[in-house]
């Protein structure tokens, strides 16, 4: 545990004789979500997963959120055929526009060897007219159908398509044609953003607020009630102050930063303790991310372990 | 609730620019006010007479009506509308005579300038800029004039007669896009934000940069370089230019002028000039004062010179004219018709010296008294050093604008197209019997003035000959790195001293400048504080009729200069009124004669631009129309309430569109006041209750500032908080403004320029400032909002050096488009030959192009196809030349079309990189028949070396780029798109950042854009609050987590959005590395530079170091093996250098041997044979 303070602001409090904690007592907790997700739309809330890691170390807990980011496998466009384009947008930056979006294909469902193909055919007719990402079409090739006869009859359970429908990739004026074709293969978020299944894995730690109860009371006690903008602070019957809720704390550290504030709460974060969010882009489930990247993380654990057995095994 | 917070609160109400523009919507942060609909008729009143508090908002009105370059094209329509018809009309050119024959004539009765238009195979029609950038077009309209001339013994008229033509300025009276919609302008092609104010020659955009000089026709009192004090005035009239100088040596007082040879003491000038008496031009000089001491040396040394009439001083100066016709007279020839020497010294000084002085049956009055005032000055001068004017001050400055350029350059085109018709006409009439009647329409060629203009503009020569002017690099091409360098590039000041010289004084800030030139905005280097910029309410005048003025003043009480003999002159408090620079009159009252004057102009009885200044030093009233003078708005402060004039009400009718700008001038509200005139103003910055008023209080004030901001120019609007940073900080970021990579135009995609740099997704600043609103920036934005983590990470970031997030640049931050021009012609040669376009090899019509290889996507046609990738050295257009250019063909029909008559000579890519094919464009010009330009696309990711700037003059290369997962992350799970080293704020103190950064940030989470207006409100303390609100620190800092150990960063990271810019210095092209290549032809040795694929050269300060390190094995190889190693043959006996078998000099083998040396020197001594200077090899075993 280390304490932020004014202004050195982390002490660290005698970490480095704390043991490796490994995975052994592992802790984990689903929370409801916080008051600002309330905000957030229904749908958008279903990408989301944010729960709690506890009595472990940052090293495990980064390890997750790395992987989570960089090597959890996803489906994404990987190269581009360009059969027609006489948009405004050029080439290099449509294809670069296209790549970005993400698809809704979990790739265990790809077999080896195996790309999907897209294809984006729109010519504008009449009136100016915009391209969305639900114009990307799923369309098996002669290319695959030679070694996956099945390409089209097994997708279709799957339905292959952009996650959101309504990305806007260009957009046309009468007579201007776009015709593509998309390659999708499977990749890692640490070749290319592109494939990363999320749009953030985050956590913080968990935050801890210690009130010097003798300091900070009575009008004190209101004003750093008042200060905190997250709600953290409540004023307990005998008027003396209390961290209610530290979880919410932010670490802005306005209940340290005026004068008069000196010496009656203590911030702190409790170093073995963290806070994760998820966000998916859609192409998978979050929880889904989150268990995916357990496995990467158990398999990589194992693939040590057997190097240091087999390294044992020659000394 | 009291009137005044009532209007602030209605303000605030009506422009939420006040607060900041919203975003996004959702919950406000700073709650909207109510609109005060709810007034009493007699609150309204009160709020409507109340002083105004956002008086900035008479900016955009401003700029609405002025437009950003009003200077340029107010003097180009100055020129065509004005100064072209008093060229044509002027005695000198409007008539051509013949000295043959007497009845011949051709007048010209007017001069007009059309539209612009082209004219090709025959036919006429209108053309448009973008026409014209493409086809390589020259924008240019023709020049119609009325004659009445002769044909035989007819007298005949003819209207509209072309004479040539002329190029257009963009947006000027007679261009097609004046006044022109932005509907209209998107059909045209052009960009709405594009300020016009250059031209197109020859498909290239071509500025005429804004001249500084002294001004003309305006005693100077300096020292000279000989520490004399000197009075000097350079005349200039539409006929000449001359200097005239009048100093003080040794107590004596003479005259110097350029047509004269020898320096005259004064008072033989002024005895030459009719003043005989001494008694008179000492009372007329010195008047009641004690400056005589000079005047007794000085008339004493006339009187030893024997001078005492005018004929003898004429007699004396005609000794020493220059270039003097009368001294080839001779007393014996009869025939000889020289003048005589005192009737020519009496023309040169009625003509030359002072020649804007005029005289006229050679009355010299006038001219005497102006050179006794000029001697005057001089005395006093010399008696109080604190009388010398300063030369640097820029009340004695003009600025020369494209008008006053062009006017130079037509009267001297002009001219020549006369002469050049009046040739024609004495060839044709001198002779005896002519077939026909003289028709001298049939000898107008045009090309003479059309030719005249491109060649000047195109290549930036202005050479005159009258003025035996030769100007270079007066144009510039108009530079498209971004639309701020564009507009920076119009308000472009250039001086005429060189560079080289030593002296700070031209180079340094000078006070006057305030207001009028920019204070940040100019280079480094050589060229520091030469090149200037003017600030953003700058305008320059045009020159104005000075008769009415003339007159008026005189009705106004001042006595009349001719009525008044030289002790009234300079008799106690008798103020001498000037007009611009000429003797008027004098004054008893020049307070009063100002006050009057100034009210003529307020009510609009007087040019707006005419200025007034009581000089009370130097006792003069100096009453200004003259062209060139800066001047800038200013609000008018009434003398009873001390308030500026505009109110409220004004600014609410502007709003309302029930009031324009100019109606602001005309009701005396605004007026213009130029530098001289700004010395007699005490200006206040505002007249608001609780606002600071600046330097003047408001009860000594006089005039009121429209906006603090306006001292700045337009290219330091871009910087957020200049008035936070250090100076210099500002001074940099305006170089490197232009230098960003954005959006140069909205037309930038139809547009065909050799290089161009695009940014595929920029951002309109998070913090922003009045000024760019101005100047639309948010449509042509150059940069992006970059989230900052000012940290130090690896240790890659040393020196400045910035660390990008890769998955950042992998989502498209920073990435740009660079766009090349390729071009070629299809010439016809004189042999009627013509190039010709190829099918590639093997290429059939119907198969596809080539997917690989050298031709890869050429098409049938031989050229290019769009879309399809190049790579280095691969064809873009498929030409073919004949072989023979020269010799009339042979083959006859078909010509040239046989194989083996044409050889290739293609068009190639020659990036470094691969690129795509984004337009093709096949057409003519004036010259060729067909032009094939082809525009490559290349887009860049960011790499390793790519420089970046914030908008704070802190620039620094990309050190490292690291994965998103490496990268510290907030409680947010925000990660930093770039971390920069916190070592660059100390020493650089950019605190304009740091509050950017903290407005940026609060801006972004509340969904509301800051200002970072110069000098405005400092809004960081709201935007802090802003932040707390969001749950962020106070100070803009955030507690992250590091993306290696997934621990906390023990200290809190200052992070949030800045807007970043891309620079156009980018590693892909300038990275060049070679081991074998290329060598130049006559040295052998490896060349230089990357176009040529250079060697990179090991200089004479490396060669030192392997000198004294002693590696002389390494210097040989180096210098030699691997630069250009030679075997010659030696001779052992001569010591000559031989061929491979036999000695030339011994006419022997015999003595043959062999020896490696450098060809350079090998070519040396061949040199140096050339030149009878014999180098001897003698060579010995070691
Ligand atoms: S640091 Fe900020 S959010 Fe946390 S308790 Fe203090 S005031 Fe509240």
């Amino acid at each position: 545990m280390f304490r932020v303070d004014d202004d050195a602001p982390h002490r660290l409090f005698g970490r480095h004789e704390q043991e490796f904690k490994g995975l052994d007592e592992v802790r984990v907790d689903f929370v409801p979500p916080f008051d600002e997700d309330e905000l957030v739309a229904e749908e958008e809330k279903k990408l989301r997963v944010r729960f709690e890691l506890r009595n472990t170390d940052p090293a495990i807990a980064n390890a997750l959120r790395r992987i989570m980011i960089a090597e959890v496998e996803t489906v994404a466009v990987d190269q581009i055929g360009m059969m027609q384009n006489t948009s405004i947008i050029p080439d290099e930056v449509l294809v670069h526009r296209v790549a970005m979006v993400p698809l809704a294909v979990d790739p265990r469902h790809v077999r080896k060897g195996e790309a999907l193909f897209f294809e984006l055919t729109i010519t504008c007719k009449g009136k100016p007219q915009n391209v969305y990402s639900r114009d990307l079409l799923f369309q098996p090739d002669e290319s695959q159908t030679a070694a996956f006869p099945d390409q089209k009859e097994y997708w279709s359970k799957f339905n292959p398509r952009p996650v959101h429908s309504d990305i806007l990739l260009a957009k046309l004026l009468p007579g201007q044609q776009i015709h593509l074709r998309a390659v999708c293969t499977v990749g890692k978020g640490q070749d290319h953003a592109k494939w990363s299944p999320v749009a953030t894995a985050t956590y913080r730690i968990m935050p801890k607020v210690d009130v010097n109860t003798a300091r900070a009371n009575g009008e004190l006690a209101q004003a750093i009630k008042q200060a905190c903008p997250r709600d953290v602070f409540d004023i307990e019957d005998s008027g003396a102050l209390v961290a209610t809720d530290p979880r919410r704390c932010t670490m802005c550290r306005e209940c340290v930063r005026l004068d008069e504030f000196k010496g009656c709460v203590e911030l702190y974060r409790v170093s073995d303790h963290f806070i994760f969010s998820v966000e998916s882009v859609g192409s998978l489930p979050p929880l889904e991310i989150v268990r995916r990247a357990i496995l990467v993380l158990k398999a990589k654990a194992v693939a040590w372990k057997r190097h240091l057995h087999s390294l044992q095994a020659t000394s | 609730m009291a009137p005044e917070s009532l209007e602030i609160e209605e303000e605030k109400g009506a422009d939420v620019g006040q607060v900041g523009e919203r975003l996004l919507p959702g919950p406000a942060d700073i709650p909207q006010q109510k609109p005060s609909s709810g007034l009493t008729p007699r609150e309204r009143a009160a709020v409507d007479e109340a002083p105004a508090r956002n008086k900035w908002k008479l900016l955009p009105e401003f700029l609405k009506v002025r437009g950003l370059v009003k200077q340029h094209i107010d003097s180009y329509n100055h020129f065509v509308e004005v100064e072209m018809k008093k060229i044509v009309a002027s005695k000198m050119n409007r008539e051509i005579r013949s000295d043959n024959n007497h009845h011949f004539f051709l007048r010209y009765e007017d001069v007009y300038v059309g539209t612009p238009e082209v004219d090709q195979n025959l036919i006429t029609y209108k053309v448009t800029p973008q026409e014209c950038r493409l086809r390589d077009l020259t924008y240019a309209a023709p020049i119609y004039v009325d004659v009445c001339f002769t044909r035989g013994r007819g007298v005949f008229r003819k209207r509209k007669l072309q004479i040539g033509r002329i190029p257009v300025m963009l947006q000027s009276s007679r261009c097609r896009l004046r006044g022109k919609s932005v509907a209209e302008l998107e059909k045209l092609k052009e960009c709405p934000y594009d300020p016009g104010g250059y031209f197109v020659v020859k498909g290239s955009e071509k500025v005429i940069l804004i001249q500084e000089q002294l001004s003309k026709n305006r005693i100077i009192i300096e020292q000279d370089s000989k520490k004399q004090t000197c009075a000097s005035v350079t005349s200039s009239t539409h006929e000449r230019k001359s200097r005239t100088a009048v100093y003080i040596k040794n107590n004596r007082i003479y005259l110097k002028h350029n047509s004269i040879s020898a320096d005259i003491p004064i008072f033989i000038v002024l005895k030459a000039m009719d003043c005989e008496s001494e008694l008179l031009i000492n009372y007329a000089i010195s008047g009641t004062s004690g400056i005589r001491q000079f005047l007794i040396a000085s008339a004493e040394e006339a009187a030893r010179a024997g001078i005492f009439t005018r004929d003898q001083a004429l007699e004396f100066i005609g000794q020493y004219i220059k270039h003097s016709r009368a001294a080839k007279r001779s007393a014996d020839d009869p025939t000889n018709t020289a003048p005589l020497r005192a009737d020519e010294a009496k023309d040169v000084l009625a003509l030359m010296v002072l020649g804007h002085v005029p005289v006229n049956n050679y009355d010299f009055r006038d001219k005497a008294f102006y050179l006794m005032y000029m001697v005057r000055q001089c005395c006093q001068a010399e008696a109080d050093p604190s009388l010398l004017d300063d030369k640097d001050y820029y009340g004695n400055k003009r600025l020369e604008l494209a008008g006053q350029l062009l006017a130079l350059l037509f009267e001297d085109l002009f001219k020549r197209f006369n002469t050049e018709l009046k040739l024609q006409a004495e060839r044709v009439l001198s002779k005896a019997n002519q077939a026909d009647a003289f028709d001298i329409m049939k000898h107008m060629s045009q090309n003479i003035i059309t030719n005249g203009f491109v060649q000047a503009i195109s290549t930036g020569n202005w050479s005159l000959k009258r003025f035996k002017m030769e100007r270079a690099g007066v144009t510039q091409q108009l530079s498209r790195l971004s639309f701020m360098s564009a507009i920076g590039h119009m308000t472009r000041i250039t001086s005429q001293f060189e560079k080289t010289r030593k002296v700070s004084g031209p180079r340094a800030l000078q006070p006057s400048q305030w207001g009028m030139l920019c204070p940040s905005d100019t280079p480094e280097g050589e060229s520091c504080g030469l090149v200037k910029n003017l600030a953003l309410l700058t305008h320059v005048t045009s020159d104005e009729e000075d008769g009415p003025v003339r007159q008026l003043v005189l009705r106004l009480g001042v006595e009349d200069i001719k009525l008044l003999g030289g002790e009234e002159i300079f008799s106690e408090g008798a103020y001498v009124v000037m007009l611009n620079g000429e003797i008027l009159g004098l004054t008893a009252e020049p307070e009063v004669l100002a006050e009057q004057l100034r009210k003529l102009r307020r009510a609009g009885r007087l040019g707006e631009y005419v200025s007034v200044f009581v000089n009370r030093d130097k006792a003069t009233v100096q009453i200004a129309t003259d062209g060139g003078r800066m001047c800038r708005p200013l609000i008018v402060v009434d003398k009873a309430t001390h308030r500026g004039k505009v109110r409220n009400k004004h600014l609410r009718m502007l709003r309302e569109g029930k009031m324009a700008f100019h109606q602001l001038l005309e009701q005396g509200l605004i007026e213009y006041v130029d530098v001289n005139e700004s010395n007699n103003t005490m200006v206040a910055l505002s007249d608001v209750e609780g606002e600071s008023a600046g330097g003047a209080t408001m009860q000594e004030a006089t005039h009121l500032e429209i906006d603090p901001l306006t001292i700045l120019g337009i290219v330091v609007g871009l910087v957020p908080f200049p008035h936070h940073n250090q100076s210099p900080r500002n001074t940099y970021q305006c170089a490197m403004g232009k230098q960003a990579v954005g959006t140069i135009g909205m037309n930038q995609l139809e547009r065909i320029d050799t290089l161009l740099y695009l940014m595929c997704y920029p951002h309109k600043p998070l913090v922003h400032s009045r000024t760019l609103e101005l100047v639309n920036f948010d449509c042509v934005p150059a940069g992006q909002n970059a989230i900052v983590a000012v940290m130090s990470y690896s240790g890659y970031d040393i020196e400045d050096a910035i660390i990008i997030n890769k998955s950042s640049m992998e989502r498209g931050f920073a990435r740009c488009m660079v766009m090349r021009k390729y071009a070629t012609q299809l010439k016809t040669y004189a042999n009627n030959t013509m190039d010709r376009l190829a099918p590639p090899p093997f290429a059939t019509p119907d198969a596809p192009p080539a997917a690989a290889g050298k031709f890869c996507g050429v098409g049938y046609d031989g050229v290019i196809e769009i879309g399809s990738r190049v790579e280095k050295n691969g064809v873009l257009v498929n030409r073919e030349m004949p072989t023979n250019t020269s010799d009339l063909m042979v083959t006859g029909p078909g010509m040239g079309h046989g194989s083996g008559e044409f050889k290739p000579s293609a068009l190639c890519y020659k990036g470094p990189g691969d690129a795509r094919v984004d337009k093709v464009m096949i057409s003519s010009s004036e010259f060729e028949s067909h032009i094939i330009k082809v525009v490559t696309r290349e887009v860049r990711m960011i790499e390793l070396g790519d420089k970046f700037s914030s908008r704070h003059g802190q620039k620094g290369v990309v050190g490292l780029i690291v994965p998103q997962v490496d990268m510290p992350f907030t409680d947010q799970g925000i990660v930093p798109d770039i971390i920069m080293n916190p070592h660059g704020f100390p020493s650089r103190m950019t605190v304009g950042k740091l509050m950017e950064l903290i407005c940026s940030k609060a801006g972004a989470v509340s969904g509301v854009r800051q200002y970072g207006t110069a000098f405005a409100e400092n809004p960081v303390k709201a935007c802090s609050e802003t932040l707390v609100k969001h749950g962020h620190s106070y100070h803009g800092k955030e507690v992250v987590t590091d993306g290696i150990t997934g621990e906390t960063v023990e200290a809190h990271i200052f992070f949030g959005p800045v807007y970043y810019q891309r620079l156009k210095h980018m590693v892909a092209d300038k990275m060049h590395a070679r081991a074998r290549g290329p060598r130049a032809v006559l040295t052998r040795q490896p060349t230089e530079g990357r176009s040529r694929d250079g060697g990179l050269r090991l200089g004479e300060m490396e060669r030192d170091c392997l000198i004294g390190y002693g590696a002389s094995g390494l210097l040989i190889e180096r210098l030699m093996i691997s630069s250009d190693i030679f075997e010659a043959n030696v001779c052992l006996k001569c010591g000559f250098m031989a061929n491979p078998v036999r000695c030339q000099n011994c006419r022997t083998g015999a003595h043959l041997t062999s020896l490696s040396l450098p060809y350079a020197c090998k070519l040396l001594f061949q040199e140096l044979h050339s030149m009878n200077i014999i180098p001897k090899l003698t060579l010995q075993d070691l």
